[in-house]
């Protein structure tokens, strides 16, 4: 195995509540690497963390009132971005770490100029003039499939279509060829169509820039598409990390099942009886008060007293590959014969 | 675009003529004319019956009014009772000091205002940000005439680092020639400058910390951090850029403040723009004069807020393409 | 004399303070009043306008002297001392005295005239923003011409017309001119909320327009009316203080805080004192004001409910 590209340990991202009473423990221990060049899917519902995890890696949670806990490491190439002096880290976001968000229509500046904005980067980063950094927006226009790129880049964010938007949000990441990009839901925001356009878009660059990818959504169908290897978060923690292929095929988290369970499927027949879809019951637990034990076991069709007094450790689940590549955190992997629901 | 200002300017002067037409009716109504109930009038008998004469105030009301009208569009005001000169003369002389002072104070107002409410955003909920407000809220809360009082006790009377009123030194520099005379009336700008700017300045800087603070929650300031900008950058090039559009409509109500921040502070400062000539007209009961001067004061309000609103189209972007997209958009912003 | 000012002075404090701590006891049990009560500055300005009003209300008892009372004309200007607590004035007063005799008059016409311009703009907007099409468009026009106006200069206008003014004419005066903003306000509240269900619910059960209007939008547009009324109160305050200051709004001898600053202001050099303390008295509660209609806006936005 290579050395990783990103390593993150033990990340734990806290956030003190409105009232000043209690902490809201977003992300608790969330430990995953990416590879150089690999895509690594984060997949949970909103409220699990995956949001704080993306933006934790580059420092963008607002302090207070959040905080990142001492003993976290972020560790990229080599180096802990957590300890590292402000213009340090500067150098590396937008430069070989950089991010796109969900919202294209928010995240982009409407008193600017899309081309101003791509260039921006590429003149703090790489000192260029603001001729050739105009150039340079040219042609990550074009990169990013936006016809008349001469023209646009010229224009302004509310003059350009939800699915344009987050091109340019695109190209903008881009512009420095950055080692890794974590995109944070890139295609929610957008009609279904725009978003297998934006997925291949995104698969196309990868190839051709040679980048690794954290690719961080709700859905699984995206993750099923684009990712090597999937992380599947529940309440500020990863519940289960697998291949994607093998994730699909043998899911071991009674979580990563019933959200396979609840994606619809046209390739096998209904997964559950009377053809419905298969829901989660129950809701995600709060970040202020996670339940004691498996975080998940007030869901959990399995659970038992275990579940509920102790919290699984991440097991090695065996299966194809070195050890390690594919883990769970449920208590299942111990004593497999439970694995049928409770009447 | 060309539209939507053409609408714009319609309105605009229809408020001025609803104003002239008001005044008008109402100074007229009230016993406006030069010869006001007994013990009142402010001129002799025989000048007033003369005046009266003159200016024409025996005739029916209507044509009076429309007298005044036909007058306007040549930019008369009609004739002062007691200055003995044309009402529009009276002003021409007094605008500009005001306009000075106003732009001296606007000045003081923008500048200082914008830093501070800057300055509190980027603190905020820290020490300097509480410091700041709580002075700014008490020198926002302050009359403004009793704050150039003060400031002229200091200033004027103990420290004597600047002239006591007046708008220049009347023996040296009777007019505004030399250099040295440039600097006089300067000197002699300061205290009212900063009287009328300070209480501005408090009111700006609440209102732009506020707008700076909203526009920091914006999530393309999160990006512009994503792209390794300096926070400075951040926060004065991406956030400040936004949080400067509400501030201009900010500029548009500066104007009814600043002159009737002037009126006051005219008087106190002995300063002889358009407030005190009003001030002095009241007295004088130089009707003419004073409904002059509001109609002038008026005029002026209303091009500002018209001018903010232009300004305001300049300035964002989205709002220029969807008025000139739409042909005219909504009418104030 | 001079510890009897002491003693009151200290009583109306204390008596500020209990009415603060009453207050607050009271409004802790409700989220608005705990929200309100979390803004450092509101407990403060709460005090501070319990102590003016206080001392406004006990007038006679506070003052040490009747406000007209020349002291000894021939020796005006008396600095602060133990006897006179913050000087005498150029007419040889107790600024003192008249300063709390002027808390009558400045905060009476500042509420009052707050209380009409709130009716009057509560009125305008709400059949305004209830009747809409021609009502709205000629009332609204009609505002957009008051906010025009320099406001100085029409009260300026219409003071130098009136022969000697009356208190009630300046109250009315001042209120008339000070209701365009409110009604704005209050329209744009109507509008949105006539268009809700239980306002279309009270109509089909055939409510009229009054009851409509009083029952149903009105209650539920209280917040930013009282809110507007709160921070409206100080800048009538301010506006009777400029007027009084030019010598048009209340007339001497009656004490106001803006004709003090007046007869104190040509003799600033000598005598500091009188004209200082009625504008710092101006300028500590328009600041109460503020603060507490701040406060008020935070504790009473229902957007915050859900917090």
């Amino acid at each position: 195995m290579t050395e990783p590209l990103l390593r993150v340990r033990d990340l734990k991202t806290y956030f003190v509540t409105e009232q000043g009473s209690g902490t809201a423990r977003a992300v608790d221990g969330v430990s995953f690497e990416v590879q150089p060049g690999e895509t690594l899917g984060i997949v949970g519902e909103s409220g699990c963390g995956k949001t704080v995890t993306s933006l934790s890696i580059l420092r963008l949670i607002p302090e207070p009132p959040g905080h990142i806990r001492p003993g976290s490491v972020i560790e990229f190439e080599g180096r802990n971005l957590l300890t590292l002096e402000p213009r340090e880290l500067r150098a590396i976001r937008g430069n070989q770490i950089a991010m796109i968000f969900q919202e294209p229509m928010t995240s982009l500046n409407p008193v600017f100029t899309v081309g101003d904005q791509i260039a921006e980067a590429a003149i703090v980063h790489q000192g260029l003039s603001r001729r050739v950094a105009r150039t340079r927006a040219i042609d990550m226009l074009r990169l990013v499939g936006i016809a008349d790129p001469e023209e646009r880049v010229d224009h302004y964010p509310h003059q350009m279509s939800g699915g344009m938007r987050q091109r340019v949000m695109i190209g903008m990441a881009l512009v420095c060829h950055p080692k890794l990009l974590i995109a944070d839901e890139p295609t929610t925001a957008l009609d279904v169509t725009i978003q297998a356009q934006i997925l291949e878009l995104l698969d196309r660059l990868q190839a051709e820039l040679g980048m690794a990818v954290m690719l961080i959504t709700h859905d699984l169908g995206v993750v099923a598409g684009s990712a090597d290897r999937v992380a599947v978060m529940y309440a500020g923690q990863v519940v289960e990390q697998a291949p994607t292929a093998a994730l699909f095929a043998r899911p071991l988290h009674p979580y990563t099942e019933g959200l396979l369970a609840s994606v619809p499927r046209l390739d096998a027949p209904p997964a559950r009886e009377h053809g419905r879809l298969h829901s989660i019951p129950g809701q995600v637990p709060a970040a202020t008060a996670w339940p004691d034990g498996c975080r998940f076991h007030p869901r959990c069709p399995y659970a038992w007293e275990r579940c509920r007094a102790e919290m699984p450790p991440l097991l090695d689940a065996g299966g194809e590959g070195e050890p390690g590549t594919h883990t769970v955190r449920c208590w299942l992997l111990t004593e497999p014969r439970r694995r049928t629901p409770h009447p | 675009m060309a539209a939507w200002l053409v609408r714009r300017l319609v309105a605009s002067i229809a408020i001025v003529f609803a104003v002239v037409t008001i005044t008008f009716f109402v100074v007229r109504l009230a016993h406006g004319t030069p010869c006001g109930p007994a013990g009142e009038r402010p001129l002799p008998p025989d000048v007033c019956e003369r005046q009266r004469v003159q200016f024409g105030y025996d005739q029916p009301l209507l044509v009076q009014y429309g007298k005044y009208l036909v007058a306007l569009r040549h930019g008369e005001l009609g004739e002062s009772f007691g200055l003995h000169r044309p009402v529009a003369d009276a002003l021409a002389d007094a605008i500009p000091n005001t306009f000075t002072l106003a732009l001296a104070a606007l000045l003081v107002d923008f500048a200082l205002g914008l830093a501070l409410g800057i300055y509190q955003a980027v603190r905020a909920g820290r020490f300097g940000d509480v410091a700041v407000g709580n002075v700014a809220l008490l020198v926002n809360s302050m009359p403004v005439f009793w704050l150039g009082l003060v400031l002229l006790l200091v200033f004027a009377q103990w420290l004597r680092w600047f002239p006591a009123g007046g708008i220049h030194n009347p023996i040296l520099c009777p007019r505004l020639l030399s250099p040295y005379c440039l600097l006089d009336f300067l000197w002699h700008l300061v205290l009212p400058a900063l009287t009328l700017g300070l209480v501005g300045a408090a009111g700006t800087a609440r209102y732009q910390r506020a707008a700076m603070l909203e526009v920091i929650r914006q999530e393309y300031v999160r990006t512009a951090r994503a792209k390794g900008l300096r926070e400075r950058r951040v926060l004065l090039v991406h956030a400040l850029r936004n949080a400067l559009l509400p501030i201009i409509t900010l500029f548009g109500l500066a104007f009814p403040f600043l002159f009737t921040g002037a009126v006051l502070i005219e008087t106190v400062f002995a300063w002889p723009g358009m407030g005190r000539l009003a001030v002095n007209a009241i007295f004088q009961r130089d009707y003419p004069v004073v409904t002059g001067a509001a109609v002038l004061t008026t005029t002026m309000v209303v091009l500002g807020n018209l001018i903010a609103d232009v300004l305001y189209a300049v300035v964002d972007p989205r709002i220029r393409v969807q008025r000139g997209g739409r042909g005219g958009g909504g009418g104030s912003v | 004399m001079s510890v009897w000012t002491w003693l009151t002075l200290g009583g109306a404090a204390v008596l500020a303070l209990a009415v603060v701590a009453e207050l607050r006891r009271r409004l802790q049990t409700s989220a608005p009043g705990r929200r309100f009560f979390r803004h450092p500055t509101a407990a403060l300005g709460l005090f501070v306008l319990a102590f003016f009003v206080t001392i406004a209300l006990a007038a006679p008892v506070v003052a040490p002297y009747p406000p007209y009372y020349q002291i000894d004309i021939g020796h005006p200007n008396r600095p602060p001392s133990a006897q006179f607590l913050l000087g005498t004035d150029p007419f040889s007063r107790d600024v003192w005295s008249r300063l709390v005799y002027g808390a009558r008059v400045s905060l009476g016409i500042g509420t009052l005239a707050m209380l009409v311009a709130a009716t009057v703009g509560t009125a305008v907007g709400a059949v305004s923003g209830y009747f809409r099409r021609w009502v709205d468009a000629t009332l609204m026009r009609l505002v957009d011409v008051g906010l025009a106006m320099p406001r100085i200069f029409v009260l300026l206008m219409a003071v130098a017309l009136w022969e000697h003014i009356a208190l009630w004419a300046l109250v009315l005066l001042i209120g008339l001119t000070g209701w365009f903003g409110t009604s704005r306000l209050v329209r744009a509240e109507v509008l949105s909320l006539r268009e809700r269900e239980f306002v279309a619910a009270a109509r089909a059960l055939g409510a009229g327009a009054g009851r409509v209007i009083f029952r149903h939008v009105l209650p539920n547009a209280a917040a930013p009316i009282i809110v507007s009324g709160a921070l409206g109160i100080g800048n009538m305050m301010l506006l009777e203080a400029g007027l009084s200051f030019l010598g048009l709004g209340v007339p001497s001898p009656a004490p106001s805080w803006g004709n003090m600053i007046a007869d104190g202001w040509h003799k600033m050099a000598v005598a500091w004192w009188s004209s200082t303390f009625p504008g710092l008295a101006i300028s500590l509660v328009v600041m109460a004001l503020n603060a507490v209609g701040d406060a008020l806006r935070d504790a009473l936005d229902p957007r915050r409910e859900a917090a």
